[in-house]
């Protein structure tokens, strides 16, 4: 894989969890589930500054910013809390593997964001209920 | 979900074991000739990643040991730091199969086996490298821990930064990502303790 190219898989990878995140936000209930609704913010918040840093760099790389589908399809109902823990950890755990890939495809700059990129997500998804691993992103190893 | 497809699990899997067998490969040569084990290092440690690799090796020994040392000292610990524990014993099987023998450090062989009892086991580096001094409580000595593997993940992040096979980067990445969530569960661990 190019670096250009994982680059672009993991802008695309952005842009789902960004929409994904987007609609969780918008079925939780900030009074009756305060400490859920704050994780969903601040992740919304991390993929979205991330979706834009990305764009910049594919631009930097002499690309075309792969560009967001128009819906994304959610994964599982996500409608009782658990089901939108559950929809966070899976997200974090696709943003954990494309990252990974993302370190072994690129270099310099763009592979210090990834690093920092995969260790944010791998801590982030246990805010979501999800397990500690050897190999985040990388479970093959 | 439409994410972009990853690697396949084949294709990554074969990037790890390139990587594997091209260190490996390295310390064979080197091996060959009837040099002093003292001299061998030089030969191995030319491919940069393998010293990385090695440098890399120690500093998850070193937290291995800590570990083992916080339950020795701290028995009613055992569970708080066994995932730590699982993790770094993980790391060092990985690392050691990509370092040839001649590089890697004389430390903690008993460290690395599988086989080492999970509750009490005296691997601590005999070089005296690797002793460290545990605090006598419970919940600081499990903060200790914290700080150790928050330190862990950022030189780990700086090894990734710096390997030259993208294969051993992701790995390096993976690794520091893992510490980076053993920092934060046990930090939080020594909360609850006070």
């Amino acid at each position: 894989m190019t670096p250009l190219e994982a680059l672009q898989q993991t802008l695309a990878g952005e842009h789902a969890a960004v929409y994904v995140y987007g609609v969780l936000g918008g079925r939780v209930s900030s009074s009756a589930q305060p400490s859920l609704a704050s994780r969903i913010g601040a992740a919304y918040a991390a993929h979205r500054g991330r979706r834009d840093q990305l764009t910049a760099m594919v631009r930097a790389a002499g690309g075309d910013p792969v560009a967001a589908a128009v819906s994304y399809d959610l994964p599982g109902p996500c409608r009782t809390a658990r089901q939108l823990d559950a929809a966070g950890l899976l997200l974090e755990q696709r943003c954990t593997a494309l990252y990974a890939t993302g370190v072994g495809s690129t270099s310099r700059a763009d592979r210090q964001w990834m690093i920092d990129a995969l260790a944010d997500a791998a801590v982030r998804l246990l805010s979501f209920g999800g397990s500690a691993s050897a190999f985040p992103g990388a479970a093959e190893l | 979900m439409p994410f972009p497809s990853p690697l396949s699990r084949r294709a990554t899997l074969g990037g790890a074991t390139a990587l594997t067998a091209a260190l490996v490969s390295g310390c064979t040569a080197s091996r060959d000739r009837p040099t002093t084990p003292a001299a061998e290092p030089t030969r191995a440690a030319d491919d940069p990643d393998v010293a990385l690799a090695a440098t890399v090796l120690d500093d998850e020994r070193r937290m291995l040991d800590r570990v083992l040392a916080t339950v020795r000292r701290h028995p009613g610990l055992d569970g708080a730091v066994a995932g730590a524990r699982a993790v770094h014993r993980r790391h060092v099987v990985l690392l050691a199969d990509a370092v040839p023998d001649s590089v890697s450090s004389p430390s903690a062989p008993a460290a690395t086996s599988p086989s080492v009892s999970p509750s009490v086991s005296p691997s601590v580096s005999p070089t005296g490298a690797g002793v460290v001094s545990v605090p006598d409580r419970p919940g600081p000595a499990l903060a200790a821990l914290a700080r150790a593997e928050e330190r862990l993940s950022l030189v780990g992040r700086r090894s990734a930064f710096a390997a030259e096979s993208g294969a051993f980067a992701r790995a390096l990445a993976s690794m520091a990502a893992a510490a980076a969530q053993q920092a934060v569960l046990l930090a939080a661990r020594a909360e609850d303790r006070g």
